[in-house]
């Protein structure tokens, strides 16, 4: 929300104008870590586990901090500019995002306990296939794919932004979500009733 | 080509229920207050040390005015863009064209097939230099979306420079530049004086969703040009020679590429294998293989810095291919005249875009890719959007980047 705000109430200007602020106020940052570490921490953690994202998360900030000269509000916000961030740190952790993601496909099937009904079991048991089929296909996404995929189910970017946070072709983020929702669409294909209504 | 229509919106190219699967599955993790904490005290003390220093520094402060914040968006996209957001009508002949088209054709003295033109510009492309300091690539984009009220289009055009090296000491930069944003022809220019000339225009959500071109909320368009703008490349971006349309790739990857035309066409095939197919994608890669080729041949032709006889044998495998036609000798819109070869991409299922690939079979090197999106004009018919991409240079270098007037 833009609105206009007395000089000295940070929590109230718009984010632009606090990285403008903050190159001879660093201080000011702080209010842009405020409002955004919580998106940013939960874009990481999906994707890397809780315990490496405390780190990487927070990194992100410290990246941003140094490189807020470079901050060009012609090419769109600042929530942007950190998924992009996060997303260039997360590059050098690729191996342990698909290793995760390999653990959650072999995530075995709970059992059920025996009180439950013979249908809820069923059910649980397709769910929970389904997950590892999810995982096993989010494992085998080529890196940009899964950029583009978690930016989307976790940063609520959209095209434009995803393009401008990557520093990609606005067709190349189009053409990566057309493959994910082709391959999305085989893995989660035959549940799509079940896990149409949950949400995590 | 024809695949039966989709009943997908095609704005919304991830279902919900996906993401709604994969948060599910990936879960919400809220940071602990301590990790909030740390991360925050981590930050403050890096302020606090830069701040002593930062005294000392010749104030170098961009002044963008708040309201006035330019938006250059959208248009390095031009290329391949517009996929999301065009109401799939197909390429009627009845759209009513309300934007110019510049590349007119006119009658060649001498008709040339596709394949020759593109076999021409192998040739010549195959003497072009082979190395120095800098990979160029310099571009002007131009896009044209309507006036938030449908009444005018607007074109916004922005420029492009990749020096990309691998030379050490030397630094890779991408300069960019709006050019600003004005009526598109006279017609318009007049609807655009009776809507009190704004120089300034702002978006509703929705039609943001359909004009690519369109800012994002909150962001206005501006009529004024902006500032040249120089930025090093880092993160993923540093040490790459350039993307293969999916993909980044390395200096190494580029020098790889195969120049013999069997050799070359076996490894894209692999790579497009490698990067598109996959068991349950739903795509049939092999029948699709032709358009993935083409479009990984123009890439590599368009931008990247593999050797003149790669360069060449991608000509090469483009004349092999279905579905390019010759149109003659045209102007592109930088007003060079190239021949034009047409083809038709298949954006999303059931759409197609249009495209003029304009060559110089002189020199080998491609000017320009115009495209033709249909959208929906105020009346609900359609119209065409045209977008072009057009090449100044292509090409190894040993010139250097004109200092910026500002970089980061």
């Amino acid at each position: 929300m833009r609105m206009t705000a007395p000089p000295d109430s940070p929590g109230r200007l718009d984010d632009a104008t606090l990285i403008e602020q903050s190159r001879h106020r660093p201080e000011s940052f702080a209010t842009l870590y405020d409002r955004h570490f919580g998106d940013i921490y939960r874009y990481v953690a999906a994707r890397i586990g809780p315990q490496a994202a405390d780190d990487l998360a927070s990194e992100t900030f410290l990246v941003a901090f140094r490189k807020r000269d470079g901050f060009d509000p012609e090419r769109g916000a600042v929530r942007r500019w950190l998924y992009g961030i996060a997303t260039n740190l997360l590059a050098d952790h690729r191996r342990s995002e698909t290793r995760r993601l390999e653990a959650l496909a072999r995530v075995p099937v709970d059992s059920p306990a025996e009180s439950e009904h013979a249908d809820r079991v069923a059910a649980q048991v397709t769910a929970a296939a389904t997950q590892r089929r999810l995982a096993a296909e989010l494992s085998r996404l080529p890196d940009g794919e899964r950029d583009v995929l978690l930016l989307v189910a976790y940063g609520d970017l959209s095209y434009e932004e995803i393009a401008q946070a990557l520093d990609i072709p606005l067709g190349t983020v189009g053409s990566r979500l057309n493959r994910v929702r082709r391959k999305l669409r085989a893995a989660l294909n035959d549940i799509t009733a079940e896990s149409g209504g949950s949400d995590g | 080509m024809d695949e039966p229509h989709d009943d997908q919106d095609f704005r919304q190219p991830v279902e919900p229920h996906h993401v709604t699967a994969v948060r599910h599955l990936l879960g919400s993790h809220e940071p602990s207050p301590r990790t909030v904490a740390e991360g925050r005290a981590r930050l403050l003390a890096e302020a606090a040390a830069t701040a002593t220093v930062s005294g000392l520094e010749p104030v170098r402060r961009r002044r963008h005015g708040r309201r006035g914040r330019r938006v250059g968006i959208g248009l390095s996209l031009a290329a391949a863009a517009a996929v999301a957001v065009l109401v799939p009508m197909g390429l009627s002949g009845s759209g009513t064209s309300i934007a110019p088209r510049t590349g007119t054709s006119v009658p060649a003295t001498t008709e040339l097939t596709a394949r020759q033109v593109l076999l021409a510009a192998a040739v010549a492309v195959e003497k072009a230099p082979a190395s120095g300091d800098y990979w160029r690539i310099a571009m002007v984009d131009q896009s044209t979306l309507t006036d938030p009220t449908r009444s005018y289009v607007i074109e916004i055009k922005q420029s492009r420079e990749e020096w990309l090296t691998e030379r050490p000491g030397l630094q890779s930069w991408r300069v960019r530049q709006y050019l600003g944003a004005k009526p598109a022809t006279p017609r318009d220019e007049e609807a655009w004086r009776a809507a009190g000339a704004p120089t300034s225009w702002r978006y509703p959500e929705d039609m943001k969703k359909e004009q690519f071109a369109a800012p994002p909320p909150g962001e206005s368009l501006e009529a004024a040009a902006g500032e040249r703008i120089a930025e090093r490349l880092r993160g993923r971006w540093r040490g790459t020679a350039g993307d293969l349309v999916w993909d980044l790739i390395t200096w190494q990857e580029a020098r790889a590429i195969p120049g013999d035309p069997g050799k070359l066409r076996t490894y894209l095939e692999q790579y497009v294998r490698r990067q598109v197919a996959h068991p349950d994608s739903g795509m049939d890669v092999e029948k699709e293989m032709p358009q993935l080729l083409r479009a990984v041949c123009i890439r590599m032709i368009t931008s990247l810095p593999v050797s003149p006889e790669a360069r060449a044998s991608a000509y090469r495998i483009l004349a092999s291919l279905p579905g390019i036609r010759a149109e003659g000798e045209i102007t592109d819109p930088l007003g060079r005249r190239g021949q034009a070869l047409v083809y038709r991409e298949e954006a999303e299922p059931g759409l197609f875009t249009e495209i003029r690939f304009v060559v110089d079979p002189g020199t080998g090197l491609p000017l320009a890719e115009m495209r033709t999106n249909v959208a929906k004009g105020a009346d609900g018919r359609p119209v065409e959007i045209p977008s072009s991409t057009s090449y100044q240079a292509i090409g190894w270098t040993d010139e250097r980047p004109e200092p910026p007037a500002h970089r980061d």
